[in-house]
């Protein structure tokens, strides 16, 4: 089993709102980490924090469901992936680690 | 004549008692129950003949937008009841205009018609009503 990558993959799973994890988040992050949002996480992408965090990395994610059943799906910016929960089991196996903020 | 009348006064002394209520949404859809219990309010209010108004608060605007699929989470839309809200004469729907501007959003985006008020406005809205309830 190759695991190469030594970076994490970062899951956030809690709206902009609370600000205070984001900061923690933005502290926590190398520039090869991965960011993926799940759940009330997803709303990041309509907000400005996207584009806070995409300064940081390039690779960020959104979980398709959670993004299509919020209302999202055509509003997330080009630069985030919509992933499947398939590649998001491929996504959690790319990477050393994951990291879940909540 | 309202059925219910606990007091045994008048309806005029009924009418002038009544407490108008705000009620606050702060939470995005599927998070908890609470924006459904605090719609559960709305409609027992409703009932009772209580003036209801409904406020939008910071993630509870996320409650509202349009093109959401609540069936892909095997979730139910609250918008569906949000939108009966009318005919119980419930009309009267507020948001802050930073929480807008926070998630990039219009009030077409919107699945409600509110009134979209500053944050400055807020306190005094708070002010107007004799109830606040927030879950």
């Amino acid at each position: 089993m190759t695991q190469a990558n030594p970076a994490t993959l970062h899951i956030i799973s809690k709206s902009p709102t609370h600000q205070q994890l984001y900061r923690d988040i933005a502290n926590a992050l190398l520039d090869d980490d991965a960011i993926l949002f799940i759940e009330g996480g997803v709303y990041a992408c309509c907000g400005t924090e996207a584009t806070a965090l995409l300064a940081a990395t390039n690779n960020i994610y959104a979980l398709s469901i959670d993004a299509q059943s919020r209302g999202l799906a055509n509003t997330t910016p080009a630069a985030i992936t919509l992933i499947s929960d398939q590649q998001f089991v491929e996504l959690c196996c790319q990477y050393h680690k994951t990291l879940s903020w909540f | 004549m309202p059925l219910l009348c606990p007091t045994g006064l008048s309806p005029l002394a009924t009418e002038a008692m009544k407490k108008n209520i705000l009620l606050i949404f702060r939470n995005p859809p599927f998070a908890n129950s609470s924006n459904s219990d605090t719609l559960d309010i709305a409609l027992a209010c409703s009932a009772f003949e209580l003036p209801v108004s409904l406020l939008f608060l910071s993630d509870g605007i996320l409650q509202l937008l349009n093109h959401q699929q609540a069936e892909l989470l095997a979730q139910k839309d609250l918008r569906k009841r949000l939108n009966a809200l009318a005919m119980y004469d419930i009309e009267d729907y507020y948001v802050i205009d930073q929480d807008l501007i926070r998630y990039q959003l219009s009030v077409e985006d919107l699945s409600l018609a509110c009134k979209v008020i500053t944050q400055q406005q807020l306190a005094a809205l708070i002010r107007q009503f004799d109830t606040v309830i927030n879950l």
